[in-house]
C-alpha cells in the first residue's frame, strides 16, 4: 500500500484490521473502509470580470457493514481510531449476531485496476491567473460571434479526489481522480425577446482540459445553440416519429433503459425489466454499452467504489439484454461478477448500482436516410434533463432545441418540449441506427439518491413513434 | 454551537489579509432506518461539520469550505485563499450587506428545533417505523415490494460576520414515509409513495402506508388520451411546479444576468389578477419561518405577487448592488397563496365537472428567460366530477405567464408538511399531448 495515502489520513493498516474487525463483530457477511480526500476549486466569470472563487475540502471515511442484502453505514470526519470504531460499531448494529469474530486477513491485496485519467498537467502547478486567461479568452470568443449576445457566465471547476480503500476480504486500492468541467452560458436578446442557451464539457484531466479548440467549440456550440431559439416555437403535440440526433440523445438510453437496468431495482423486482434476462427486447442488431474504461470520460472508473476494476459492460448485446448493472450486493444476489457499477457521491453516501458512460453502438443506417424516412415528425439533438419511472418503464426528457420533419427534410425549428415514452416500447420501436455515434461529453449528473458523474452518447436513431409536447 | 471556534475563524481571516468576512459554522446529524418488505434493510447515521468562509479582499471576493477543523489546517489555508483571492479581477459589488438591514433585537423562538432531538433513542425510531410496517395488508397479490423508512435530520448554523453580525438557527425534520410497487399489466410495475414530516419528532403522525398504496393502486390501468386542451387540476402535492419558476424569475442572479420571464416586472400585472403570494417567515411552528437570510438580512411579511404585479425581487447585496437596488431578502420563506373558489381537488373536480387531475409529474423543465414550459404528467381523466380512469405518458406543455392568467381555482389544501404552501391550483385551457 502506498504509505503516502495511509499518512495522508493518517491511519495505519493495524487499526484498520482492527476497524474491519468491529464493523463485523455482529455477524455482517462483508466490511469496507472508503477514505476520500476532495480539493475542488472553482472560477467564475460575470460582466466580463473573472471575479469569484472559491475553493473546498472534503475529507473523512465511509464505514459500510453488509449482510445478505442489507446494509449498515456510518461515516466520519475524523479519522481517529477512535471516531472510526464509533462508526463501525455503528454499521455493525444491520447484523443480528452478537459476539461474532471474524477473521479479518493478516494482509491486504492490491486491486489491480487501469489508469483510465493520466494527468498531464496537474491543476495544483497552475496559477488562478493562468485559468483566469482561459475564460477571459472565452468570454472575449462568444461576444465576437454576434452583437445580440448580451451577458455571458462562465464557470470553471477542477477537483482532485484520493481514495483509500480497505475491506474484509483482505482487498485494498489506492486511487487518484481528477475532475475538470466548463460551463458558458449566454443571454440573447433581439427585439425585446431574449432567449439563453449554453454548452459544457467535462473530462477526467489535469491543466491540459484547457486548450484554444475547446474554446472555440464551445462558444461556436453555445452560439448556435442560442440564435436558432428566435425562430424556434413550440410545435403541435402528440404521438409521432423521433429521429434523435448522434451525441446528447444518449439521455435516452440512460432514462429509458439504463436506470431498469440498474440492479438493484430488479433485485427488488420493482424495474419493468425484472424478467427480461436474456430475453430478446429490441432489433437484433441493436447492442448498448454502459463503459467506464473510456479515456478521461466523466463518466470513467479505474476501480469502482467498492474495490473492482472498471469494465465496459454490454446491457444489450445483438437485441438481447444480457447483462444487469450490478454492484456487489446485487451480484451476490444473482450469483454473478459485479460489473464494476458500485459507485457512490462521495465517502458520506453508501455504494449503489450506477451507470458510468452509456452509448450503443453504430448501426449502418445513414442520418440523412432515416430523416428521409420521416413524413411528419420532429428531429432533436439539445436537451438539458430526464427522469424515468422504473416501474412503469414511463421515462422523459426535455428538448431545448430541434427541428420538425416535414416530408423527409428538416425544416421548422423547435423549442421547449418534454418527450415522453416507454422504455421498452420505445427501445423496440426503433427502426433505424445510423453510423455515427458520438459521446457527449457534457456535464451529465445523474441524480440517483446521491449525483453521480455520468456521460452518454447515440448514433441518430429513428423511433416510430413517441409523445411529442407541445400546443393544440 | 461552538462560537469560539468561529470567532478564532473570523480573527483569522482578518489577519491573513481580508478586508471583511464572514464565517458559517454548520453541524448537521441525518439518521435513517429504512425497511424492505417488513425486514430492515437499511440504517445509516452520519454527522458532519464545516466551517464556510466568505473573504472580501482589496474589493475582490471568494468563498472557501473546509470540514477539517483543526485551526492549525485552517490557517495556512485563510493564508491561501487571501492570495488566491487577490488575484482576481475586482468587483466594487461585493460588500457585506448595509448594517441597518441586519435582523437586530430578540430572536422570539419560532419553533424549528425539537429540543429533545439528542434523546430520542433509535429503539423508539425503529418502533414508529416497525409500526407503519405493519399498515399495509400484504394479502393483496399485486404488491410486490413494500419500502418504509424513517428519517432524522438536525442541522444548526452559526454566522458571524465582521461588521457585527452574529445569528444562529437551528431545525429538526422528522419524517416517515412509504413506496409500494404492485404489478400491472404485462410487465408494468407502477410505484408511488406518501410521506409525512414534522418538525418535532412526538408528532410525527402514522397512516401513509395506507395512503401510499392506495396511490400506487390507483395508477392500475392507466393509459393516454387524446391530445386537446383541458381544464387541469394541480393536487397539491405538485402545484408548487407552476409557482416555483415565479420565485426563480425573480431572484436577482436571473434579474441581473437578464435571464428571466420576470425582467422589469415589478408593479406590473403579468400573472393574471387572481394571483397574490404573500411570504409570512415569522409564524412559529411553520416549516421554513426564520428571522434572517444567510447574509442576516432581516425577513419580512411582504407581498410577493399582488393581484398578478411582482412586488419585490429577491436581491442578496451583490445583486443588489449590481443592480442600483437595495437588497430585500435572499430567497422566498414560507410563500401562502391567496386562495379564490373551490378549496380542494375534490371541490374543484366537483365543480369543473370534466377535466385532468395531476397527481405526478415526470420531467420537464421550464425554459427560465422566457416561461415556456413542457412537463410529462401522470394522474387521473374525471368525468361528471369524479375520477374515470389514470392517465399517462402524456405531456402539459405552455408558458408560465399565460398559464397564471387561465387559473380557476386556487385551494386551501395545503400540505402542512411541506415549507411552502402551495394548494391545490387549477387552470382552464390548458395544451395536453397525448395519442
Amino acid at each position: 500500500m502506498d504509505k503516502k495515502y495511509l499518512d495522508l489520513f493518517n491511519v495505519q493498516e493495524g487499526q484498520l484490521r482492527e476497524v474491519l474487525g468491529i464493523a463485523l463483530q455482529r455477524g455482517g457477511d462483508y466490511a469496507d473502509l472508503y477514505f476520500e480526500y476532495t480539493v475542488s476549486n472553482e472560477l467564475s466569470l460575470r460582466d466580463g470580470e473573472v471575479n469569484a472563487v472559491s475553493s473546498n475540502i472534503d475529507y473523512g471515511v465511509g464505514i459500510r457493514v453488509v449482510s445478505g442484502d442489507k446494509t449498515g453505514f456510518a461515516f466520519t470526519e475524523q479519522t481517529t481510531l477512535a471516531e472510526m470504531k464509533n462508526a463501525a460499531r455503528i454499521a455493525a448494529q444491520i447484523a443480528t449476531l452478537p459476539d461474532s469474530v471474524t477473521n479479518i486477513p493478516a494482509a491486504f491485496t492490491p486491486v489491480k485496476g487501469t489508469n483510465y485519467s493520466p494527468i498531464l498537467s496537474p491543476w495544483e502547478d497552475h496559477t488562478v491567473t493562468e485559468k483566469m486567461g482561459w475564460l477571459t479568452s472565452l468570454n472575449e470568443k462568444v461576444f465576437a460571434k454576434d452583437s445580440r449576445i448580451t451577458k455571458v457566465l462562465e464557470r470553471l471547476t477542477d477537483s482532485n479526489t484520493k481514495i483509500l480503500f480497505y475491506n474484509s476480504l483482505g482487498e485494498s486500492f489506492t486511487d487518484e481522480r481528477p475532475m475538470a468541467a466548463l460551463v458558458v452560458t449566454c443571454v440573447m436578446e433581439e427585439n425585446g425577446r431574449i432567449e439563453s442557451s449554453s454548452s459544457s464539457r467535462s473530462f477526467r484531466m489535469g491543466y491540459e482540459f484547457l486548450n484554444e479548440a475547446l474554446l472555440d467549440e464551445m462558444a461556436q456550440e453555445a452560439y448556435e445553440k442560442g440564435v436558432i431559439l428566435f425562430q424556434a416555437t413550440q410545435p403541435k403535440g402528440g404521438e409521432m416519429p423521433v429521429v434523435m440526433g448522434a451525441g446528447g440523445s444518449g439521455i435516452l438510453l440512460h432514462e429509458a433503459i439504463g436506470h431498469a437496468f440498474e440492479a438493484d431495482f430488479n433485485r427488488k423486482g420493482t424495474s419493468i425489466f425484472s424478467d427480461k434476462l436474456g430475453k430478446q427486447i429490441c432489433d437484433k442488431s441493436i447492442n448498448i454499452v454502459d463503459d467506464g474504461t473510456l479515456m478521461h470520460n466523466r463518466g470513467s472508473v479505474n476501480i469502482d467504489d467498492e474495490g473492482i476494476p472498471g469494465q465496459k459492460t454490454y446491457m444489450v448485446k445483438n437485441g438481447i439484454l444480457n447483462s444487469y448493472l450490478h454492484d456487489r450486493i446485487s451480484a451476490k444476489f444473482y450469483n454473478t461478477a459485479s460489473t464494476g457499477n458500485g459507485r457512490r457521491e462521495s465517502f458520506r453516501f453508501m455504494p449503489i448500482p450506477r451507470m458510468r458512460a452509456t452509448y450503443m453502438e453504430n448501426g449502418n443506417c445513414r442520418e440523412a436516410d432515416l430523416i428521409a424516412e420521416v413524413k411528419n415528425g420532429i428531429y432533436v439533438d439539445n436537451f438539458s434533463n430526464g427522469q424515468v419511472q422504473i416501474g412503469a418503464g414511463d421515462f422523459t426528457f426535455y428538448v431545448k432545441s430541434g427541428y420538425l420533419i416535414e416530408n423527409g427534410k428538416l425544416t421548422t425549428p423547435i423549442k421547449d418540449i418534454n418527450i415522453i415514452g416507454n422504455g421498452p416500447e420505445a427501445l423496440a420501436d426503433i427502426i433505424g441506427v445510423a453510423d455515427n455515434n458520438r459521446i457527449d461529453n457534457g456535464t451529465w449528473t445523474c441524480g440517483k439518491e446521491q449525483y453521480c458523474p455520468v456521460s452518454c452518447g447515440m448514433p441518430s436513431v429513428l423511433i416510430k413513434q413517441l409523445t411529442v409536447g407541445g400546443v393544440n | 454551537m461552538d462560537k469560539l471556534i468561529v470567532q478564532q475563524a473570523l480573527e483569522m481571516a482578518l489577519r491573513a489579509g481580508a478586508d471583511q468576512a464572514r464565517v458559517v459554522l454548520t453541524e448537521s446529524s441525518l439518521n435513517t432506518y429504512s425497511l424492505l418488505d417488513g425486514e430492515l434493510e437499511r440504517l445509516q447515521h452520519s454527522l458532519s461539520s464545516s466551517l464556510y468562509f466568505q473573504l472580501y479582499v482589496d474589493g475582490r471576493y471568494g468563498t472557501f469550505s473546509t470540514n477539517r477543523m483543526e485551526p492549525g489546517d485552517f490557517d495556512k489555508y485563510l493564508r491561501e485563499a487571501v492570495e488566491s483571492t487577490r488575484l482576481l479581477a475586482p468587483d466594487p459589488c461585493r460588500t457585506l450587506p448595509p448594517k441597518e438591514l441586519y435582523f437586530e433585537g430578540e430572536a422570539a423562538d419560532l419553533q424549528q428545533d425539537d429540543p429533545a432531538y439528542d434523546n430520542i433513542a433509535p429503539e423508539a425510531k425503529r418502533e414508529l417505523l416497525e409500526k407503519l410496517g405493519t399498515e399495509i395488508d400484504r394479502s393483496d397479490k399485486r404488491i410486490i415490494s413494500v419500502a418504509n423508512e424513517y428519517e432524522d435530520y438536525r442541522e444548526r448554523c452559526l454566522t458571524i460576520d465582521s461588521q457585527g453580525f452574529c445569528g444562529e438557527t437551528s431545525g429538526t425534520l422528522f419524517s416517515l414515509s412509504t413506496e409500494c410497487s404492485v404489478k400491472g399489466k404485462g410487465d408494468v410495475r407502477p410505484q408511488n409513495f406518501w410521506y409525512d414530516s414534522t418538525m418535532f419528532f412526538d408528532t410525527l403522525p402514522l397512516g401513509c402506508g395506507k395512503i401510499a398504496l392506495e396511490r400506487t393502486l390507483g395508477m392500475l390501468g392507466a393509459k393516454k388520451i387524446r391530445s386537446g386542451k383541458y381544464h387541469v387540476i394541480l393536487d397539491r402535492t405538485v402545484a408548487s411546479k407552476v409557482v416555483s419558476p415565479i420565485f426563480t424569475a425573480l431572484s436577482g442572479g436571473a434579474i441581473q444576468q437578464k435571464n428571466s420571464f420576470l425582467l422589469d416586472s415589478i408593479g406590473k400585472n403579468l400573472l393574471g389578477e387572481k394571483l397574490t403570494i404573500t411570504d409570512t417567515p415569522h409564524l412559529p411552528g411553520l416549516m421554513g419561518s426564520r428571522w434572517f437570510d444567510s447574509e442576516g438580512l432581516a425577513t419580512k411579511e411582504q407581498d410577493i405577487i399582488r393581484a398578478g404585479a411582482p412586488q419585490a425581487y429577491f436581491l442578496t447585496t451583490y445583486f443588489a448592488n449590481k443592480l442600483e437596488m437595495a437588497p430585500t431578502v435572499e430567497s422566498v420563506s414560507v410563500p401562502n397563496l391567496e386562495p379564490f373558489g373551490a378549496t380542494s381537488a375534490e371541490e374543484m373536480m366537483a365543480n369543473i365537472g370534466r377535466g385532468i387531475l395531476i397527481t405526478g409529474f415526470n420531467g420537464g423543465n421550464t425554459n427560465g428567460a422566457t416561461g415556456d414550459f413542457s412537463f410529462g404528467i401522470e394522474g387521473y381523466l374525471f368525468e361528471n366530477g369524479k375520477i374515470s380512469h389514470p392517465i399517462k405518458e402524456m405531456n402539459m406543455t405552455g408558458n408560465i405567464l399565460s398559464l397564471w392568467h387561465n387559473v380557476t381555482n386556487i385551494g386551501t389544501d395545503y400540505r402542512e408538511c411541506s415549507r411552502w404552501r402551495i394548494p391545490s391550483i387549477s387552470f382552464e385551457n390548458v395544451d395536453l399531448s397525448g395519442m
